[in-house]
């Protein structure tokens, strides 16, 4: 069945051709959720939640984009919403703590698992810029989303795109630098 | 060219979005600098470590779970619709019933009040006492009865005496 036909189908009340839906992005949305958390935990929660208001929403949903580019929508505003809330609560996520800088104990670390490492403190330095850039940093690097579709989920410019893309990367990589220069190791990735 | 002109033109091109001029040109710039050089191998490292980055382990069974939990939320979801709209409901009524009496009673157009015989007489342009000078005048008192029962037998001129 095509994606429309789908949407009329869930409309409907067919829950098969909702949960069809689901299916078809449900690792998108749950890798991009992920990418903001890093809790899989609240990660999958988080994800329901998108889905859940996409359901309610469906009957607003006017084929103007693509169902792609609307569900991106809800999920980047819901991940939003999530993101003040925690600021508000002053809960301090672990991915904003900087990883202490100390010497593996083990210093025969797999090359394998210093480069794990390397990435997960790369998304924990995603985590620390502006949210605004953080977004647009996950689209598209993480996310593999074209620029225009950027601008559409985030109802920006092309140009806006662009100059947010610039700022996050520069200032990923500072970051970056700045890290493994304190760890004293080369960027092996 | 300078390093920062450059560092824009390198991520575009790791996006694919530069011309073969673009490409040239920033090509020229990377081979006097070598500061430019690394930038452009530091950012390929991040977005293939970007790229390869294990996506945790998701819990099992989303669809199922989401499912169940939409379910859940339909059956509550009439349920507070309808607390939501009487909540609307009562303070809209409130303000239609105020609005519907203080539209009786500033709008509603009240009974016109009778006019009397010489309202109507200076309206329609006539002299009320033409009638009244020429009964008096009248010298016959048969004619002048007759004159007066004439004059009373008008339609408004009785309910009036009635209703004095």
């Amino acid at each position: 069945m095509e994606e429309k036909e789908l949407i009329r189908a869930a409309l409907a009340g067919e829950e098969r051709a909702f949960s069809l839906l689901v299916k078809k992005y449900e690792y998108k949305v749950l890798r991009m959720v992920l990418s903001f958390t890093r809790k899989p935990q609240v990660a999958d929660d988080l994800a329901q939640e998108i889905f859940i208001k996409a359901y309610f929403g469906l009957s607003k949903f006017r084929h103007k984009s693509e169902f792609s580019t609307w569900l991106y929508r809800i999920a980047v505003n819901h991940i939003k919403d999530y993101l003040r809330k925690k600021e508000r609560q002053k809960e301090v996520s672990l991915n904003s703590v900087r990883e202490p800088i100390s010497v593996p104990e083990d210093k025969y670390l797999s090359e394998e698992k210093e480069k794990e490492q390397k990435i997960a403190q790369l998304y924990r330095l995603i985590n620390e810029l502006p949210e605004k850039l953080k977004i647009v940093l996950n689209l598209r690097d993480i996310q593999g989303l074209s620029y225009r579709e950027i601008s559409k989920i985030l109802r920006v410019s092309i140009g806006t795109v662009d100059s947010r893309l610039f700022r996050a990367r520069k200032m990923l990589l500072e970051k970056y630098n700045t890290y493994l220069k304190e760890k004293g190791g080369k960027d092996g990735m | 060219m300078e390093c920062k002109r450059a560092e824009k033109l390198i991520l575009h091109l790791l996006d694919g979005l530069l011309s073969r001029e673009e490409k040239e040109t920033l090509n020229l710039h990377l081979k006097k600098c070598p500061h430019c050089e690394e930038r452009k191998k530091q950012y390929e490292n991040i977005f293939s470590a970007l790229k390869k980055g294990k996506t945790q382990d998701l819990l099992p069974n989303f669809t199922q779970r989401l499912m169940v939990r939409l379910r859940k939320k339909k059956k509550e979801e009439p349920l507070s619709t309808l607390k939501l709209w009487s909540l609307r409901v009562v303070p809209i009524s409130l303000l239609l019933m105020v609005l519907l009496v203080s539209g009786i009673v500033f709008f509603l157009p009240g009974k016109q009040a009778e006019m009397s015989q010489t309202e109507v007489l200076l309206l329609q342009n006539d002299n009320p006492l033409t009638e009244t000078n020429l009964l008096l005048e009248e010298k016959n008192v048969e004619n002048k009865n007759m004159m007066l029962i004439f004059y009373t037998s008008d339609k408004k001129n009785q309910e009036r005496r009635n209703f004095q």
